[in-house]
Order: structure tokens, then sequence, then C-alpha cells
């Protein structure tokens, strides 16, 4: 079984494929040049793996939170990919899968993508399973929520700047606050083996399917006038 | 309408080394450029909600590593970054422009 896995959620492009024995990633955190290197980056994969297109057999991809026109890339690659081949297709929720590997960790592990405006996007683990929703949080708000926990673990492409903010701030003491050393990078690998897992569970992805963009409504936002 | 914010951002594009033609954006709503730093020129008279711009890809644009000239930005309020330059062009009673920048407010 041939799968590829895309992610394009946040500055990091990362891109899987898993063929029967083996597994190729490519992963570059030169900012949203997603639509440009997508396509070529995967055909090297395609190339390296001596596979065509057509030997692909699922389409896997990040189904957010995170930059809106780096979702809707990866979206629309791997549905044009899955509909062209009639293959299923799975889109992970990308927070679940920057957490997923850190469920060792004996406290709160939580992942943090870059909102911009001061915000965040986020969710709260514990032991590998999701105890909040996926939020659109203020540094406040995290810091609220990692009150309840005696340690936290933070990882997310941008975790390393809320880290050193907390450290600064002196918000979360230095001993209960542990930075993911992988922080910055890519984790398709992750977002591969969740979206097989899902597809196992025979969890894919209907046509319709959207990214999760986690958008206020236009009520909550000071705008237009 | 007509003051000359178009203008004005083909001053911005030749400093960028950018000598497309600079067309308003009044009904494509963003026209990416590429120069010395890539130039994000967007018109937000249309604007409906938030969203329309979310969706269009705004808020990855304004925050990336190049220069974004909104005109009618005053249709978002508190929506941009602290490092915002904010510029108003008036038309005198002459037909010149009278043309404001305000320094950063932080």
């Amino acid at each position: 079984m041939n799968i590829i896995a895309f992610d394009t959620s946040t500055e990091n492009l990362g891109i899987a494929l898993k063929t029967n024995n083996t597994l190729y990633t490519i992963a570059l955190n030169e900012s949203l040049k997603h639509s440009e290197k997508l396509l070529p980056l995967t055909e090297t994969l395609f190339n390296a793996a001596a596979i065509k297109t057509e030997n692909i057999d699922l389409v896997i991809c990040s189904k957010g939170p995170g930059s809106f026109t780096g979702l809707r890339i990866g979206m629309a690659t791997a549905k044009g990919i899955a509909f062209a081949l009639s293959v299923p297709f799975v889109s992970v929720p990308t927070l679940d899968f920057l957490a997923s590997d850190l469920s060792f960790f004996d406290g709160a592990v939580i992942p943090v993508i870059d909102a911009k405006r001061k915000r965040y996007y986020t969710a709260i683990y514990e032991k590998g399973s999701r105890k909040t929703d996926y939020l659109d949080a203020e540094y406040n708000e995290i810091i609220e929520l990692s009150n309840k926990y005696k340690k936290i673990l933070l990882t997310g492409p941008y975790s390393s700047k809320l880290y050193n903010d907390i450290l600064a701030n002196k918000d979360i003491a230095d001993e209960n606050i542990f930075l993911d050393p992988r922080s910055n990078d890519s984790k398709v690998s992750m977002c591969l083996e969740i979206g097989v897992d899902l597809y196992n569970k025979g969890l894919t992805d209907k046509d319709d399917s959207e990214p999760i963009y986690i958008r206020k409504s236009d009520a909550e936002e000071k705008s237009v006038k | 309408m007509g003051s000359g914010k178009t203008a004005f951002t083909k001053g911005i594009a030749e400093g960028l080394g950018i000598f497309n033609t600079i067309t308003s954006p009044t009904f494509t709503l963003i026209c990416e450029y590429e120069g010395k730093i890539p130039l994000f020129h967007m018109d937000l008279y249309r604007l409906n909600d938030v969203s329309e711009f979310e969706m269009a890809g705004g808020r990855d644009l304004i925050y990336s590593n190049g220069i974004s000239v909104i005109e009618w930005a005053e249709k978002l309020t508190d929506y941009f970054p602290d490092n915002t330059i904010k510029i108003n062009i008036e038309i005198e009673e002459n037909g010149s422009r009278k043309i404001t920048i305000y320094e950063l407010s932080s």
C-alpha cells in the first residue's frame, strides 16, 4: 500500500510517502510557499520511491487549524489526487498530530500554532487524549488553562517563542514548563500515522470535508463598519 | 475615491523595483507583485465581513514577509498588526493632495 500525506497547515511544509517498506519525508520551513512547492516535492518523493501517482492508495492531509491559505492548498491537493484516482482521503486535525508523539508526558501537552494577532490555535492533551475543544486563544487564556496542570509541555512550530514569553513573564514556574526539543520540526510522519489509523477505523473523509478554520463569527469580531 | 491611493501604491511599488502595471484591486481584493520584497496591494472597499478577508488569505499575507498596502483599511478596525503605518490622503480645495503619514502608535 502506498500512502501520501501533506501537512500545509503552518509555515512548515511537510510531505510524507509511505510504501510497503519505506517512509520518505520532505520538510521545509520556507514560509508559505506551499502552492509552489507542494506538487514538485511530492513528485520528488514519487521518483525516490520509483512509484507513479496512480500507485497511490490513500491520501492524507492536515485538517487545521492553521494558515487559511495553507489549509486550502493541502486539502484541495489531497482531494484532487484522491478524486482523480478514486482512492479514499483522510484529513487529520493538526493539533492532534503535533501532540501525538508526546503522549508519554506526565502532564498537559499543549501544541500551539501561531494564529497571528497575538492569538494561538491550541488544545490541551493528556496521555494522548484531547481535553479541550480546538481553541483560538490569547496568551492569558493559555496560562489560565495551564494552571490546572502541575506540568506542561509545549510543542508546535511557534511554541519556543511562547515558552520564552512565559519564562520571561514568570507566569509558570521554570521547573513545571517544558519545551518539546523537536517543536520546530515537521510532524508530517505523525500526520500520516494517525491518518492510517483513521482509515483503518473506516473514518475516511467525505467529498464535502472542510478544513478546521476556527473562524471567529462576525459578531465576535469588531469588524466591518 | 480618486484621491490617488493607487498612484501612491505605484510609488511604493517602484521603490521595490516593481514596474508592472499597478491597477486598483477594487474588484480583485488582493493583488500580489514580486519585488525586492513582495508587495500585496489590497482594497477592502467591497469587503462585506472579516471572514471574507480571512478566507482570501488576507491574514497570511499581512503577517508574511512582504509589504501590504491596504486601501479602505478602516473597514477592518483593530485587525492590523502593531507595526502598521497609517496614511491619510485628503483632496484639498485646489485639487492638490494632503498626505498625512502617522507615526507607529507604540
